[in-house]
């Protein structure tokens, strides 16, 4: 079912953490992050109205250029989670947008995921614009997200600056 | 030998089985976790988890900024070169190449930042004991005259071209 309220962030997924994600202490794995919202991606593509039972007959998949994950602070196993995305800017062949995973019940950032993801012609592998039908909804739906605010960790580079995700920290001891 | 410097080169991988999609493509939610092992393994070398380990620490993961270059296959023989770029008392950043090991190309970049943090709560960070903390600073001079991927420090945004 496509999306189509554009005054709040698309519910993109909403999971438990599984005891398989934990490491010995039942801390989340930061390095299967990416693997979970990889999930909140294909939630996101359906949600704009490009599935993947969508994008067969187009011949088209998606693929991902690049990934940015930002980690706040660590879920444990068990903890429920709900991610949003806001849709941040399309051109003809790709979208820019961001995660955010959050605890479900208590609301704090667990972490943020901004990728950005190229529409691929499955018989060539190359780059292909996206249908016509949906370029002018992206960008109703990326200028309404742009109302709703741009997140701290959009656009970030990495590195060790005093935006470094975890922070406010506590000076080492 | 020379004094050439040369990126940390010692970690070697594979596309693992349990990192494929359906289509034997390396899944892009996976390249993280390798590039996690990676970090860990140059962290390794400069004694961190040796002699050099704090009492009560673990290393945290703050960011990973993945740059997706060229598909790789199931079983794909995998090298990495690591740059460390920066280092603070409790961090430290790198910039990893992730390598088909036999035909050469770069597969994939990953920037990371990770920090020495209290097991017991993670907003802790705990500083590197001193000959760490040496060796870091040595590694990165010597990192600082190599060439850098130009993946380095960017910044996600779509460029228009032309």
């Amino acid at each position: 079912m496509p999306h189509t309220d554009l005054s709040k962030l698309i519910e993109s997924h909403r999971t438990l953490v599984e005891p398989a994600w934990g490491d010995g202490a039942g801390r989340m794995q930061t390095g299967l992050y990416m693997v979970v919202f990889d999930v909140a991606t294909g939630g996101f593509f359906t949600a704009l109205g490009w599935s993947r039972a969508e994008r067969i007959p187009h011949a088209c998949t998606v693929f991902t250029l690049e990934s940015h994950l930002c980690c706040e602070r660590t879920p444990v196993v068990g903890e429920p989670l709900r991610f949003t995305t806001q849709l941040i800017d399309v051109d003809a062949k790709r979208v820019h947008f961001l995660h955010e995973m959050r605890h479900a019940t208590e609301g704090w950032l667990a972490a943020t995921n901004e990728l950005v993801s190229v529409n691929v012609n499955t018989q060539t592998r190359r780059s292909a614009p996206f249908p016509e039908h949906l370029l002018a909804r992206f960008a109703a739906i990326r200028d309404a997200h742009r109302a709703l605010g741009t997140p701290a960790q959009a656009g970030r580079a990495a590195g060790l600056d005093a935006g470094t995700p975890g922070h406010p920290h506590k000076a080492p001891r | 030998m020379t004094d050439t410097p040369t990126p940390f080169s010692d970690y070697t991988d594979e596309v693992r089985v349990e990192w494929v999609d359906f289509n034997d493509h390396f899944h892009m939610g996976y390249y993280a976790l390798a590039f996690e092992h990676a970090q860990q393994a140059f962290l390794a070398h400069l004694g961190l988890f040796a002699d050099g380990w704090p009492d009560g620490a673990r290393m945290a993961t703050r960011e990973i900024h993945v740059c997706f270059l060229r598909e790789l296959r199931e079983r794909a023989p995998l090298r990495f070169e690591t740059l460390l770029l920066d280092h603070d008392a409790s961090r430290v950043h790198c910039i990893h190449r992730m390598l088909h090991a036999a035909e050469g190309y770069v597969a994939a970049t990953g920037e990371i930042v990770s920090e020495c943090v209290d097991v017991a709560d993670e907003r802790h960070a705990i500083g590197f004991v001193p000959h760490v903390d040496q060796s870091l600073g040595r590694m990165r001079a010597e990192h600082a005259r190599l060439d850098m991927p130009e993946q380095r420090g960017r910044a996600i945004r779509l460029v228009r071209r032309g």
